[in-house]
């Protein structure tokens, strides 16, 4: 099955889970009867909007919308009993309130905020929108119904991603096919720098587009790893994983940032080595990224033995031109890649294999 | 005294929120949901709290897109749906079997496809709501009609937010990101925390616990300040980097001061990529200071500089030589008789911090003519 297939299969897969969620959470309410049970399909839905950035993130949003719902009716029985009961000009609050919640909500990423004012909010407006609902159920007393609506909508959810096609949601797929592509992006970004460098051949367009493409893949990379520890098979061998990994992808931006802060102000004089034989190094580097996984592996080579070679060779007359800290930047490129490899190998090889296999 | 209370208040917020982001994101969230209501209340119809979350939901959808094309597509899907689920709900209300066979056949190909996932599941989340509502024909055209109105609304906003917000959006980033710069650089250069919050742009910056703002993701995996503060300034340059390059603007005067910021943007791009070489500096501090004994002048000199820079833009004054050329010539010479001294001796850190203050003297240089040349960016 090609990549594109198992892309495919993997949506089909999530949309069935989801849709079977959603409708079990209908029949629900409709089997339950209750008052406002409409909340659990509701609950299903938001929980499961989170799809798009694995189960780690659906499994943390059904935890957050939990004590979320739990603080948003506690809060909202108390404004009932408080201000609503006094006078109906507090309602003229409810907007300023609103504003500050996600005010809060979207300088912290904190769920539990959001779930908070959903649960504050929707019973307030369902009273404001319906008098004959006030005289019948009362504002407060539904505010514990929706709380154990809420928890039956989060179990559903849950178990739903944990018994339908659960290899579907991983994080860890997205995480490896992006990682892949930050490397693969790497490589190119080395492959327009040495042309940039040696050629004087440069296309802002080109290169312009690569580092985006790079920068977008590490912050979706960033993102997930931040749910990814509330994954059903997260353990700490992988989370050791990658915290390496980011710590690798800092140090390979900034070593990228001084090859691009280079070519900004210099260009290849000729004043040391040969032009052909640093081309190949810079050829081999990005062949290096490009092809990472199997240094991963266990694959070795002496290309940063070679670039050391080169290295040595400079007159240090000549160590104050652009071309010396071009080299050694991607001395230290290479050797990068060869510790992070010799650790991925030896240190984190089975989280790798469970990484690749999943 | 009340100045003092209001700076601290403005201070914690800008701890926060410091390229007013959230607060922006807020706002967006807050005015269609409560004109809806307003509409929903003080129209001759009963008020309706689907008509509220509708706006909400719509919102928050949109805020990861930079196109207008695609911000359209997606409200179009959305209240496509919306609509669709309405009308199934309203009419098949009495037969839930009927609703459930229904739901699931639209679903089941709408979710599968990555683009609109987002936008199915949140009318999905609107179709719960419907749920609890009455049904009939009259309420099912009622509701379609109100899912129109809706679009028709958010739609408004969003124009009417571009047209007051993108502007001052787009300084405070531009501001946030040269704050950072002159606080990476400062940084870089001193050994303690103490003396480099003294010399700090903005000194809350330091004091944020980790973790604290949802913008640091994987900041406490870094056991440095210095590379804490260069991830912090990789994140702000992919931020702006949206908001300035990217994102796309319908009117003529937020285009033509888009291409203003653009310029001063890549020009701060290039003054992140110097500033990594400084990271060795403090390793090596004693060292260079012994060949090169104008440098901590120097640095000092660079350090006004971007305060000069950080107070143009912000206060709109005019600009003049940020660099001191006395200081700066005297430290190339230095250098230039440093090349022709002791090579052999010279470690590889000490040649890129060289390097570094080399390109950064040049750069800020080309920044101060950007700022005369094209000084609108300043303006608002």
């Amino acid at each position: 099955m090609n990549s594109l297939e198992k892309v495919v299969t993997k949506n089909w897969q999530m949309s069935f889970c989801i849709s079977v969620a959603f409708c079990v959470a209908i029949f629900f309410d409709y089997v339950s009867n209750i008052a406002f049970g409409y909340w659990i399909p509701m609950t299903v839905a938001i929980i499961l909007s989170a799809v798009s950035q694995g189960q780690g993130a659906i499994i943390r949003n059904a935890l957050a919308r939990v004590s979320g719902t739990f603080f948003g009716v506690t809060l909202g029985f108390l404004y009932a009993n408080i201000f609503m009961t006094s006078s109906y000009l507090w309602m003229y609050s409810l907007p300023f309130i609103w504003f500050i919640g996600y005010y809060f909500y979207f300088i912290t990423n904190n769920y539990i905020i959001y779930a908070t004012m959903i649960a504050l909010f929707v019973p307030i407006l369902d009273a404001i929108s319906d008098n004959a609902f006030l005289l019948e159920y009362g504002l407060q007393s539904t505010y514990f119904t929706r709380l154990g609506f809420t928890i039956i909508g989060a179990f559903i959810a849950v178990s739903a991603i944990y018994i339908i096609h659960r290899n579907s949601f991983s994080a860890q797929p997205m995480m490896k096919a992006h990682t892949e592509n930050i490397f693969k992006m790497q490589a190119e970004i080395i492959r327009l720098i040495s042309k940039c460098f040696f050629d004087a051949e440069f296309s802002d367009k080109d290169l312009l587009k690569t580092i985006e493409s790079h920068i977008f893949s590490i912050t979706l990379i960033e993102n997930i790893y931040l749910n990814i520890g509330y994954e059903l098979d997260q353990n700490e061998d992988k989370e050791l994983f990658y915290q390496c990994l980011f710590r690798f992808i800092e140090k390979l931006l900034s070593c990228s940032r001084k090859l691009l802060c280079i070519i900004n102000h210099d260009q290849y004089s000729g004043i040391i080595s040969n032009c052909d034989e640093l081309k190949q190094v810079f050829a081999k580097l990005a062949d290096k990224y490009n092809n990472i996984d199997e240094y991963f592996a266990g694959k070795t080579d002496n290309s940063s033995g070679k670039i050391a070679a080169i290295l040595e060779k400079i007159n240090p007359k000549d160590k104050f031109a652009p071309e010396y800290l071009f080299i050694e930047t991607a001395r230290e490129m290479s050797l990068l890649l060869d510790n992070m490899a010799y650790d991925v190998y030896n240190k984190y090889a089975n989280s790798h294999t469970k990484c690749n296999t999943s | 005294m009340m100045k003092n209370y209001c700076s601290s208040i403005i201070a914690i917020f800008r701890r926060m929120d410091p390229a007013y982001d959230s607060l922006f994101s807020a706002l967006y969230l807050t005015v269609p949901p409560l004109l809806a209501g307003f509409y929903s209340l003080y129209s001759l119809k009963p008020f309706s709290i689907d008509f509220v979350l509708l706006a909400a939901f719509m919102f928050l959808g949109i805020q990861t897109f930079s196109s207008y094309k695609d911000k359209l597509t997606y409200i179009s899907v959305f209240l496509l749906l919306v609509a669709l689920f309405q009308f199934i709900v309203n009419i098949f209300i009495a037969h839930p079997t009927v609703i459930i066979v229904c739901v699931f056949l639209i679903a089941l190909p709408i979710l599968a496809v990555d683009k609109i996932r987002s936008a199915c599941l949140l009318a999905l989340t609107q179709l719960a709501l419907f749920l609890n509502g009455s049904w009939g024909w009259y309420d099912a055209l009622n509701g379609i009609i109100e899912v129109v109105v809706m679009g028709i609304m958010v739609i408004s906003c969003m124009m009417l937010f571009e047209y007051s917000f993108s502007k001052t959006r787009m300084r405070a980033h531009l501001l946030y990101l040269i704050e950072l710069l002159a606080d990476a650089f400062n940084i870089m250069i001193f050994p303690d925390k103490k003396t480099a919050e003294t010399y700090l742009v903005n000194k809350h910056l330091l004091a944020i616990p980790l973790n604290y703002r949802a913008d640091f993701l994987v900041e406490h995996l870094f056991s440095s300040k210095q590379h804490i503060f260069l991830h912090r300034l990789f994140t702000q340059l992919t931020k702006a980097n949206r908001l300035i390059v990217n994102e796309d603007y319908y009117f003529q005067k937020n285009i033509a001061y888009r291409n203003r910021a653009c310029l001063a943007y890549f020009q701060c791009r290039k003054l992140f990529r110097e500033i990594t070489f400084l990271t060795v500096y403090l390793n090596n501090e004693a060292e260079i200071q012994k060949l090169l004994p104008n440098t901590k002048a120097l640095m000092s000199n660079i350090n006004g500089s971007f305060k000069i820079i950080y107070k143009a833009i912000r206060t709109q004054e005019s600009i003049e030589a940020t660099l001191s050329d006395t200081i700066t010539n005297q430290w190339l010479v230095d250098c230039e008789k440093l090349k022709k001294l002791c090579t052999a001796t010279l470690d590889k850190e000490i040649l890129e911090f060289i390097y570094g203050i080399k390109c950064l003297i040049t750069d800020i240089r080309k920044f101060e003519e950007i700022l005369k040349n094209h000084g609108d960016v300043r303006h608002e």
